[in-house]
């Protein structure tokens, strides 16, 4: 609201509240996006640890009354000790985008330490360049030894078992009744003591499955390619075009596999990257963050609710 | 660039490249699942966590129970043992059952089976210990299993017969020596 129209007890059109808005990102710093930005991620999706949960609620209440407070080191060093304690507690539990997501507090941890601005700047557009493309290339490498992926096996046992994709495959026309069986054969497979006699189970697999698992497996592949070697290299229009690719990536990857404090982190490296530079793009990492967090909706649920699917459960 | 700033640009990149060369080095040397251990192999391999899981199988005098049901301390065990099987965590989960009293619970209510599975659905005796006393037990004696059979099972899929199958990937026996 502007001061004339607080004095005056009116609302500041939406355009101009708007403006102002861009205005005030434009003014943060890039330090200053991320470390708000990655505040919010660590209360929207912190580690599971009590220590780690209290730490990023007391940490956010001091920015909130303090915002100063996120410029120092060892507002981040905290997190940053106790998120890799938590790693360290249960290294064999813990899913890869936590560590991810450490290794981003280390990096506020070694920006903040630096005095001044341009360069805590310089140094979070570098671990951020990297951490995007390791994530990227780090899956193409995995990705590419696994044995099990290139083939379409992974996503094809995936869509087959995996409740978290019932939804996404009742929209897309896959038999529920198929689903149904696969998860209970796959329970019964897997219980403690031996349900089938045989140890194993043929899956009910038809051809329209098997084509959604490829083009999940190739597109998820080639847009990690992309995205990878293209913020390798040098160049305005490249890095815009990067900078695209992972807007996409993310959309499109963390609807599928909702993944979504990952999907989060993603979205934190490329904002902190197109911050101030590519000022459309940056609205589109935000808009995405919006995104993200509309993808917690059960959508298979509400468009079963409302009668434009037909779900047999 | 100054010393300073060259270290703050580096100590990112070198934390997480050696994280990943060790998770490549356990995947390969110790089975590590591909998906665990900060290598970025979520949804890379089809050797995921939800496709391997352990059974436990114990024997105290002449009989055998499966067992089915752990305590916290022995879950994170289970978890390590899953997930990379090594010798020393299969070892150390075996030495943990073997180190616990044990408390018959009940007859397990075996869960229905599936619809396809019903024909061929096998199921052991049903009798059920867990490593604490059961509510309202005061008074049950515990028990201590004179050895367990720890093994980890990976679910493999065949895409071309569509077949879901249960091998076994690594297996420890362990017995309770005098002192245990």
């Amino acid at each position: 609201m502007s001061d004339s129209a607080a004095n005056s007890g009116t609302l500041d059109s939406p355009r101009r509240l708007w403006a102002r808005f861009l205005a005030g990102l434009d003014g943060r710093s890039r330090f200053e996006v991320a470390a708000g930005l990655t505040i919010l991620l660590t209360l929207f999706f912190p580690f599971d640890d009590w220590y780690f949960q209290i730490a990023a609620q007391l940490l956010a209440l001091a920015f909130v009354l303090h915002p100063r407070a996120a410029a120092s080191p060892l507002y981040w060093y905290l997190l940053a000790l106790l998120g890799s304690l938590a790693i360290l507690e249960h290294w064999h539990a813990v899913d890869n985008h936590k560590y991810l997501f450490v290794y981003w507090l280390w990096g506020l941890v070694a920006a903040a330490f630096l005095s001044r601005g341009d360069d805590r700047d310089l140094v979070l557009r570098r671990t951020a360049r990297f951490m995007i493309c390791f994530i990227m290339l780090g899956a193409v490498v995995q990705k590419t030894i696994s044995g099990s992926y290139l083939d379409a096996t992974m996503f094809e046992v995936i869509l087959l078992t995996d409740p978290r994709f019932e939804g996404l495959l009742a929209v897309l026309g896959v038999d529920q009744h198929d689903l149904a069986l696969s998860h209970a054969l796959y329970n019964d497979l897997r219980a403690p003591v031996p349900a089938i006699a045989e140890g194993s189970a043929v899956l009910p697999a038809d051809g329209w499955l098997k084509a959604v698992a490829v083009a999940f497996t190739w597109l998820d592949y080639a847009i990690q390619v992309v995205v990878g070697v293209l913020f390798l290299l040098p160049g305005e229009r490249i890095e815009r075009l990067a900078h695209l690719g992972l807007v996409i990536f993310i959309l499109f990857v963390y609807f599928v596999a909702p993944v979504l404090g990952f999907g989060w982190l993603v979205a934190i490296l490329g904002m902190t990257l197109a911050h101030r530079r590519f000022p459309r793009l940056a609205l589109g990492y935000l808009a995405s963050f919006i995104v993200l967090i509309s993808y917690q909706i059960p959508w298979s649920k509400v468009l079963m609710e409302l009668g434009w699917l037909e779900f047999i459960g | 660039m100054t010393l300073s700033k060259l270290v703050a640009t580096l100590f990112v990149p070198v934390i997480a490249l050696t994280v990943f060369a060790n998770q490549l080095y356990r995947q390969a040397a110790h089975d590590l699942s591909a998906w665990k251990g900060g290598g970025m192999g979520m949804f890379a391999s089809a050797d995921a966590p939800a496709y391997r899981f352990a059974r436990a199988i114990a024997q105290t005098g002449g009989q055998t129970i499966h067992l089915d049901c752990f305590a916290p301390d022995l879950d994170d065990l289970l978890t390590s043992a899953t997930h990379e099987p090594s010798k020393q965590n299969l070892s150390e989960l075996a030495r943990a059952v073997l180190a616990k009293a044990w408390y018959l619970h009940e007859a397990a209510a075996a869960p229905a089976p599936s619809p396809a599975a019903a024909m061929r659905f096998q199921r052991p005796p049903a009798v059920r210990y867990c490593p604490y006393p059961r509510a309202g037990g005061l008074g049950d004696q515990p028990v201590r299993f004179d050895s367990v059979r720890i093994a980890v099972y990976k679910l493999t899929y065949d895409r071309a017969t569509n077949t879901l199958s249960a091998e076994e990937a690594a297996a420890l026996d362990h017995v309770r020596l005098s002192s245990q």
